[in-house]
């Protein structure tokens, strides 16, 4: 969020120009991936349609230079075979099922048609009370799509703030919402985990190495680890505050003013030192004391600044407050976790984190980090391959914007926008501020957000939750972002914007203006003003389209179920790392984890001359804002019924290449063993 | 509290920040005209429904409101100055004839004030409509070109202002609105001499760090990474004095009545040597807070800069009037004097100083030295060798012969 009014400008550090982004690449990348990384320098940038040679180096087709590590296994079974590796337990079932009798599709065609109620979720969020006196209760809750009870479906794990401050001293405190897939597309509330405090972020992956998918969530003073038992159900792990105790907040325990918890927005699990391990950034936000809070000015005396935009009185921050370093967490690999901040990230200047993903920025095989902080520059973190991080935002021209001012940072999301095999940002700020878009270039990114109209579309907005996403099935990412004012007073006279905001998605059209997705009817996601926070994505109904969980603020959540394009061919996958007690396939230092966080995939689909093109992801789980998605890849074919090939990097190094395929199927591939589950589109 | 945070601001200006010196690498150093930004940023303690002011203070109360997130009082204020009837029939808040309907300058700034509250059609309206005088015909082309790039319309900016190089080359904001719009073209290099012009002749202007900023990324497109990271350092140097410039102007309408948000606004307007402003903020503080001695203190620094050193005296010894334990304010006064040959009466001002508290303060120990000079020239070389021993264990390294003057 913005300040209403400033102290002073943020201290941009001028931190020594780095090497190029792509001459460091050439220095680190490892060897499996070289020639691939060399054809994406090579090839035409901005082109819509890949040259097929690149297509072909890209995915191994024909005479790829791309040479297949000596230990490299092509999968054993084509995709016409039957399930012929050994079913895994937790991917024998689609990820999803059935649509809900009753629902109606026909009429909510090329939209996302919000089916929560019928589908028995009714999460509720509270946020504070409805005048926002505290930028704590602008700041919403997020979501966690994810497989609890290893049953193929997809599940959902709400983060859940209180109905005022006062309570989060006072207490009860709010449990994070847990809501169970049927496996037919309706959802039943379970019980939680037994939390108490004010949540706020959360992350999945398989902390523990077990093959499930845990939980990390953070809130106002909470950071916890939840592991997933053999039931499905989340229990409580490691307290990753139990050696900060006055940085936590317990509710109903006594508290004096002036110590402010430790408040976490965004995390991500990640894998900083490609030991299989997943690691934790913890994205922090600012000192805000629930006992004496900083109401109407920040400062004292004549020097004091009155909180306040465009001329009404609003809560105050972020500026006039303190911000909170993140933290950095090496996994052990069975749910604990030790900080590691100070030795991985020693530079660190603290911002006010609201964002944060961990995907490899400059393709050369590690995770790197992108941070969003609210009003002072954005971080880009590069990994230098041993899980130490160097920021490199301002020269790669991601820190600021196209003025060199700071933006107020919400969420983040990444893909090939422009199929060009990098990944390319998407960035959401304050109303005031465009949602930014930043292509992949020669030299860090380049910005298209002026370009294309996207400038315009979101200047009145003020949004959060953002993905890179394929909805309606082309082979081309949409833009979508959740979106909702901080402050009440927006619906006053003469702010140019509103409080509630609906939800909005675009085609990018890259060599013209954007188009935005309208919605179709009143049950669209797209239709109700109401403000927003965090979104997920994820397949809950089986027809392997990317359908999305919003998070509203002070509201009921959306389930927005995707019916664009029905037609549309389509392929999800998911790429999971050997076993914990495996030998490692890919042989050397580097180790895939065991959820396959940070596996890139390459989708060649079969087109006409003329037509070739790739598709490229990394499976990630942190996007959006406080939120995580599925683990799951989506692509869409468009027309094409088959795929030329399917390769995939993993991050152990390996690289292995899947044959040519027929789409419309969702496909679970192991590291070294190929396909291990298949089902097909419902 | 006032005291300590008085201080602090006192000691900053001791440290003047080269502000005006956006030329960077690669530029000449030119005069500042301060076309945009120019005139005293007096308290704008007037309400936006006071008297019709000059042209002058108009366009100073409106860029002001707009810089500081008010674009409702922008409106309160300015929709009836330009009001033209014709071009706004109907429209209540533009009816009727204002006082400056004809003036480019203003109707651009209500326009952007529209603008900024959401109200893009009515600032279109309100631009397109426009009779400007011949004068002032220009910020109306760039408000154009200003509101087409608010609609993401690249080309029609770049090209609406486009000339030898540009078409109001007088107008650093025809500079700056053409160079953005190259910019997010993706012609940054194009863009770069555009910007650089624009900072030569507003080096003031609150785009500047966002001018900068595009001249250091310019530079990392063409490879030149030390012009780059001095840009980067520029704009943030610019950056965070403009933070505090808008800060201490919102604490002077919230808090009119207090002296310490003007005397912080005044040495942010030393620092950046506007020292013509400065005096104006400075007077108008003075004559609010006649017992204010900082504010003397400083406004006879605004005129000593100026090599008005009269006024400067005259304002020292009010500030010595006022508080006779102020050494900056005495040291000064005593150095003017020694330059005006009053030997005596400078002398008078460094004994007190070094025999006071403030004589063991390292920022007056050129007191010491300024002293033990006197004393040479008056020929009393022991005194003036005890003095100037006291100066070098303060860690004075001038020689105690007077340079050549």
């Amino acid at each position: 969020m913005r300040a209403s009014t400033l102290i002073h400008t943020a201290q941009i550090q001028p931190s020594p120009i780095p090497p190029t982004m792509s001459q460091r690449t050439t220095n680190r990348r490892n060897r499996s991936d070289r020639s691939f990384r060399q054809h994406l320098a090579l090839a035409p940038r901005g082109l819509a349609v890949a040259a097929l040679a690149t297509v072909c180096a890209l995915a191994g087709c024909g005479d790829s230079a791309t040479p297949e590590p000596s230990n490299a296994r092509v999968a054993p079974h084509g995709p016409s075979s039957p399930n012929s590796g050994a079913a895994d337990a937790n991917t024998s079932r689609a990820s999803g099922a059935a649509p809900v009798a009753g629902t109606a599709q026909a009429d909510a065609a090329g939209d996302l048609v919000d089916e929560a109620r019928e589908r028995g979720l009714d999460y509720f969020n509270r946020s504070g009370e409805p005048e926002k006196r505290t930028i704590l209760e602008a700041n919403g809750a997020g979501v966690a799509a994810l497989d609890l009870g290893r049953d193929g479906d997809l599940d959902l794990v709400f983060t859940q703030g209180l109905a005022t401050l006062a309570q989060a001293v006072t207490g009860p405190g709010a449990d994070v919402e847990v809501f169970v897939n049927d496996g037919n597309g309706r959802f039943t509330r379970a019980q939680g985990p037994g939390l108490s405090g004010w949540w706020t972020g959360i992350a999945a992956g398989d902390v523990d190495s077990d093959g499930d998918e845990d939980v990390v969530v953070g809130g106002f003073g909470g950071l916890r680890v939840l592991l997933q038992d053999e039931h499905g159900e989340l229990e409580l792990g490691a307290d990753l505050l139990a050696d900060a105790p006055l940085e936590r907040l317990e509710p109903g325990a006594p508290r004096e003013k002036g110590h402010p918890p430790r408040w976490t927005s965004s995390l991500a699990l990640y894998d900083g030192d490609r030991d299989g391990k997943l690691d934790l950034y913890v994205g922090n936000y600012l000192e805000l004391d629930p006992v004496a809070p900083t109401i109407g000015k920040v400062g004292e005396g004549a020097v004091a600044l009155p909180c306040r935009w465009k001329g009404y009185d609003v809560y105050c921050g972020p500026h006039g407050l303190v911000p909170q370093k993140d933290r950095l967490y090496r996994g052990v690999g069975d749910g604990r976790f030790e900080e590691i901040t100070d030795r991985a990230y020693p530079t660190q200047v603290p911002g006010y984190t609201l964002g944060v993903i961990a995907f490899d920025a400059d393709q050369d095989g590690d995770d790197d980090l992108y941070v969003a902080n609210d009003s002072v520059p954005n971080n880009l973190l590069v990994n230098d391959g041993t899980g130490k991080f160097s920021d490199m935002a301002l020269a790669a021209g991601v820190a600021l914007s196209q003025d060199g001012a700071p933006q107020a940072g919400m969420g983040l999301a990444f893909g090939d926008v422009d199929r060009n095999g990098e990944f390319d940002l998407a960035v959401t700020n304050f109303s005031g501020e465009p949602t930014e878009l930043y292509l992949a270039a020669e030299r860090g990114f380049a910005r298209i957000t002026y370009k294309i109209g996207l400038a315009k579309a979101t200047k009145p907005l003020l949004s959060w939750g953002t993905h890179l996403v394929d909805f309606d099935g082309d082979g081309r990412l949409e833009l979508f972002t959740a979106n909702g004012h901080v402050y009440p007073q927006a619906d006053l006279e003469g702010t140019g914007t509103s409080y509630g905001q609906a939800a909005t998605a675009w085609r990018l059209e890259l060599g013209t203006k954007l188009v935005a997705l309208e919605p179709k009817s009143e049950r669209s996601l797209f239709a109700p003003k109401l403000g927003a926070r965090g979104s997920a994505i994820g397949d809950f109904d089986g027809d392997l389209a990317p359908d999305l969980v919003l998070v509203r603020i002070d509201g009921p959540v959306a389930l927005g179920m995707n019916r664009f394009a029905p037609a549309a061919n389509r392929l999800a996958l998911r790429c999971l790392g050997p076993d914990a007690r495996e030998t490692n396939p890919g042989g050397g230092r580097e180790r895939t984890p065991v959820d396959g966080h940070g596996t890139r995939v390459i989708v060649v689909p079969k087109t006409a001359a003329g037509g070739e093109h790739a598709l490229i992801a990394e499976q990630v789980t942190a996007q959006s804002y406080q939120s995580a998605s599925a683990p799951w890849l989506y692509f869409g074919l468009g027309t094409s019924t088959e795929y030329e090939s399917i390769r995939v990097l993993w991050p152990s190094g390996r690289v292995e290449t899947l044959p040519a395929g027929q789409a419309n199927r969702a496909l679970t591939i192991r590291e070294g063993r190929g396909v291990v589950a298949e089902v097909a589109r419902r | 509290m006032k005291r300590c945070k008085l201080l602090a601001l006192a000691v900053g200006a001791l440290a003047p920040l080269d502000v005006a010196a956006a030329r960077a690498p690669g530029s000449e150093p030119v005069s500042r005209t301060v076309q945009e930004h120019g005139g005293a940023p007096r308290a704008s303690s007037e309400s936006p429904t006071d008297a019709t002011p000059t042209r002058e203070r108009a366009v100073e109360l409106l860029r002001e409101d707009l810089e500081l997130d008010r674009p409702r009082d922008a409106l309160a204020r300015g929709a009836a100055w330009v009001a033209s009837g014709g071009a706004f029939a109907g429209d209540g808040a533009f009816a009727g004839g204002g006082a400056f309907a004809n003036d480019g300058e203003i109707v651009a700034l209500v326009a952007r004030a529209l603008t900024a509250t959401g109200e893009d059609a009515r600032a279109r309206k309100l631009v397109d409509g426009a009779q400007a005088s011949e004068a002032t015909r220009g910020w109306l082309d760039v408000e154009r070109a200003r509101q087409a790039l608010e609609r993401d319309e690249l080309e029609e900016a770049a090209n609406a202002l486009a000339g030898n190089p540009v078409k109001h080359p007088a107008l650093a904001e025809c500079w700056l609105v053409r160079a953005r719009a190259l910019a997010r073209l993706g012609k940054a290099v194009e863009a770069a001499p555009l910007f650089q012009k624009f900072l030569e002749l507003a080096p003031l202007s609150p785009d500047g760090p966002a001018a900068c900023h595009q001249l250091a990324q310019a530079a990392l497109a063409s490879g030149k990474q030390d012009d780059a990271a001095r840009w980067f350092a520029r704009a943030n140097e610019l950056g965070t004095w403009h933070g505090f410039y808008r800060a201490r102007r919102i604490q002077i309408r919230e808090a009119p009545d207090d002296p310490l948000p003007r005397l912080g606004l005044a040495q942010l307007l030393l620092e950046a040597r506007e020292y013509a402003r400065a005096e104006r903020v400075l007077d108008e503080l003075v004559a609010r807070h006649a017992d204010f001695a900082n504010g003397w203190f400083h406004l006879g620094e605004a005129r000593r800069k100026q090599r008005d050193l009269a006024g400067a005296r005259a304002a020292y010894d009010r500030a010595l009037s006022v508080d006779a334990t102020l050494a900056f304010a005495r040291f000064n006064r005593g150095v003017i004097a020694r330059m005006e040959g009053r030997d005596a009466d400078a002398r008078s001002d460094f004994e007190r100083i070094v025999a006071s508290d403030a004589g063991n303060d390292s920022r007056l120990v050129n007191a010491h030295l300024e002293l033990a000079r006197l004393l040479a020239r008056a020929g009393d070389a022991a005194a003036a060798t005890a003095r100037y021993a006291r100066y070098t264990e303060l860690g004075g390294k001038e020689p105690l012969a007077e340079p050549r003057r």
